[in-house]
């Protein structure tokens, strides 16, 4: 293995933890507005912490893709 | 690249609306079902069927319990993409996996929410919450590109989304624990 080698290895090991870094961000986010969408409007509606509850199982399904 | 861009748009639009088209259409249908056949308003004893199947639900993807999921183990078909212009096949894949029963389930909360939209019995709300499941499901198309380094990754983020499995599980627990939250509070009015 040569040093450019070694070199390409680190990139490709760094930009994987950033993707996955990148990805736990944004899986995170998403339930978060949701839910804080849910906990405002449940006040004036109770079928809407139901609604976006569905919103947040739908995300998850991405899981699965 | 402007017009690339532009075709991305237009196709994951119509990729959206067919399936929502579908499982709001699904969601509708269980919600009539329940209206047709179940006896009179459900109501309080309804709800508490529907307490007991996100408890249920939450206890399966905490890995307290296990049962396989009742449901069809396919996927949709990918070939659409190479025997179709690219918004045919969008509109194909949106109106299939939109459908949610006919493809590959992931967790058990959609269970959840059949059991839900059956109880209530109302269609306009059944169609919503399935409309609303499927708007989470295809945001993921919408924000992928927010994690795309270049056009050809997607094999690396399918594989940084798969090695995440274990978050997006407990998520949906949240999902379920939140839904079981509201149903809670709709039954103590």
């Amino acid at each position: 293995m040569t040093s450019e080698d070694l070199v390409e290895t680190g990139h490709i090991v760094l930009d994987q933890e950033n993707l996955a870094k990148k990805v736990r961000q944004l899986a995170l986010i998403v339930p978060v507005v949701v839910l804080l969408v849910g906990i405002a409007t449940v006040p004036f509606e109770i079928r809407f912490g139901i609604f976006t509850a569905a919103l947040i199982l739908g995300w998850t399904q991405l899981a699965g893709l | 690249m402007a017009g690339r861009k532009k075709d991305w748009l237009v196709e994951v639009t119509i990729y959206t609306l067919a399936g929502l088209v579908t499982s709001t259409f699904v969601g509708s249908t269980l919600a009539w079902l329940g209206e047709s056949f179940l006896p009179e308003q459900v109501n309080k004893s309804g709800l508490l069927v529907a307490l007991v199947a996100a408890v249920v639900a939450a206890a399966r993807e905490l890995e307290w319990i296990s049962f396989p999921l009742p449901q069809l183990k396919r996927q949709t078909k990918e070939f659409w993409g190479k025997f179709f212009p690219g918004r045919i096949a969008a509109m194909l894949w949106g109106f299939d996996l939109g459908f949610i029963f006919t493809t590959r389930l992931t967790f058990a909360g959609v269970w959840f929410l059949t059991v839900v939209s059956v109880l209530v019995g109302e269609p306009l709300f059944g169609g919503l919450l399935f409309g609303l499941y499927w708007l989470g499901r295809s945001l993921s198309v919408w924000l992928a590109p927010t994690l795309m380094p270049n056009a050809g990754a997607t094999p690396q983020i399918l594989g940084a989304i798969y090695g995440q499995y274990q978050l997006f599980q407990r998520i949906h627990v949240i999902g379920l624990i939140w839904a079981i939250i509201n149903l809670t509070l709709w039954l103590a009015k």
